[in-house]
């Protein structure tokens, strides 16, 4: 299959190639049907979206299979969908900060990246991680502060030294990532390295 | 506020427990402020890191069989034998991958056997007389409800078998399918069990000409209903 002309196939809106890619999409999140329910047709939308900007704005000829990427992308939202229903409704971001964007999407493509997530998780004190849990439970400081038996405002500043840890943690990592293997980092079609 | 003060509200402006009057001032501060912005990210990020279960990008990669570092696939190992979800949503990632790969007919075994039946022609003769090999078409069909437009499918002019594989939405022990063309039904099955996952498959005749069928799934409370149309070679 030349996926390169697929995908400008898709772009173009050609009817036969957009409605492939919605039963690809479909035959994806078939096994999370019982859960996605009603809003397994918005995510069928939601993710055409996605790719067509994600390729617009990439300009990226695609070597691998296209439906790979459509099936990834939409595991991907499938399990998002389903997590966000027993998470706390969080803040409208701005579109660009938005999990759909096509920043936010190269994301999913990189396991290197998730890695990274997984060995800062992995480091984080459990004090932050109780602190920052409540936070994503939706209570505000003044309920955590309570809880915790502390000040408002020590505890702003403590998820705040929370959060500074983390960063550091993350950039101590991705140090040791450059000085270890520079010149295997350069992967953009998402396999993962050891780290 | 200042940038500092923001920075520290930030977590509680995110999970919308700050007051309105907060969060409509962060905003318009955020349109002018790089500096908020970036924090903002940053939060975003340190969000994810606080999360009581896996990144999704960890659950996809081990389902769909990326290399991922031996410290992550036993950290997530670990988890996996505690958290009460994480397993499922892997399970149910290893399904999805499962249909990616899957292929709707072996056709490296079909051109062994193809193979192995004309050296059995070239060697012997068959008293029933030559037997013809048919070619078979695969198709995969979602319930109509699911489906945004019905493009024709155009028929293999080698097809001599279609082969439609159905992915209801719903799981009963056994389906009765009926399959129309117009009003008239051309085949009925009482008893289909659907497979492991899901899915039903019907292997038919391919229709003489360009028409459309109706196939419908029933099962004691439940009624799916798949539509295609053919566009024949010859049309």
């Amino acid at each position: 299959m030349n996926w390169d002309l697929f995908t400008r196939h898709y772009l173009d809106g050609d009817i036969e190639t957009l409605s492939q890619v919605s039963e690809w999409i479909l035959q994806a999140t078939y096994s999370f049907r019982q859960k996605l329910g009603d809003a397994r047709e918005d995510l069928v939308q939601s993710v055409h979206q996605e790719l067509i900007t994600y390729l617009s704005q990439n300009h990226q000829s695609i070597e691998k299979s296209f439906k790979a990427l459509v099936w990834r992308i939409a595991t991907h939202r499938s399990i998002d969908w389903c997590r966000r229903q027993s998470r706390h409704p969080s803040e409208d971001l701005p579109p660009d900060l938005q999990d759909g964007h096509p920043q936010a999407l190269q994301k999913i493509l990189s396991a290197e990246s998730a890695a990274l997530v997984a060995r800062v998780m992995m480091a984080v004190k459990k004090e932050c991680r109780d602190i920052w849990l409540r936070i994503a439970a939706g209570d505000s400081y003044q309920e955590i502060a309570s809880a915790l038996q502390i000040s408002a405002g020590s505890l702003r500043v403590k998820a705040l030294r929370c959060r500074n840890q983390a960063k550091e943690i993350r950039q101590r990592l991705e140090k040791k990532l450059l000085t270890k293997a520079p010149f295997k980092r350069h992967n953009h079609q998402g396999d993962a390295h050891d780290l | 506020m200042t940038c500092e003060s923001w920075s520290e509200m930030l977590p509680w402006i995110l999970n919308g427990s700050a007051s309105d009057e907060i969060r409509q001032s962060f905003r318009a501060h955020l349109s002018t402020c790089d500096v908020c912005r970036a924090e903002l990210e940053e939060c975003q990020w340190a969000w994810r890191v606080f999360q009581d279960h896996p990144p999704i990008e960890i659950i996809t990669a081990t389902a769909f069989g990326d290399r991922l570092p031996k410290d992550v696939q036993r950290w997530l190992q670990a988890h996996l034998e505690t958290c009460p979800s994480c397993p499922t949503e892997l399970q149910a990632a290893q399904t999805s991958a499962a249909l990616l790969r899957k292929k709707p007919f072996p056709w490296r075994n079909f051109a062994a056997l193809a193979a192995t039946l004309l050296l059995g022609f070239a060697i012997g003769y068959w008293q029933k007389g030559p037997q013809t090999i048919s070619a078979i078409q695969a198709i995969d069909l979602m319930p109509d409800a699911m489906r945004g437009t019905n493009t024709p499918i155009a028929l293999d002019r080698n097809a001599q078998q279609i082969l439609l594989i159905l992915y209801p939405n719903n799981r009963p022990p056994y389906w009765q399918i009926e399959v129309f063309s117009g009003t008239k039904r051309l085949y009925q099955i009482n008893q289909m069990a659907p497979l492991s996952d899901g899915s039903v498959s019907l292997l038919l005749p391919p229709p003489s000409q360009s028409e459309g069928w109706r196939i419908v799934l029933s099962a004691a409370g439940d009624q799916e209903e798949f539509n295609c149309e053919w566009r024949h070679p010859s049309q």
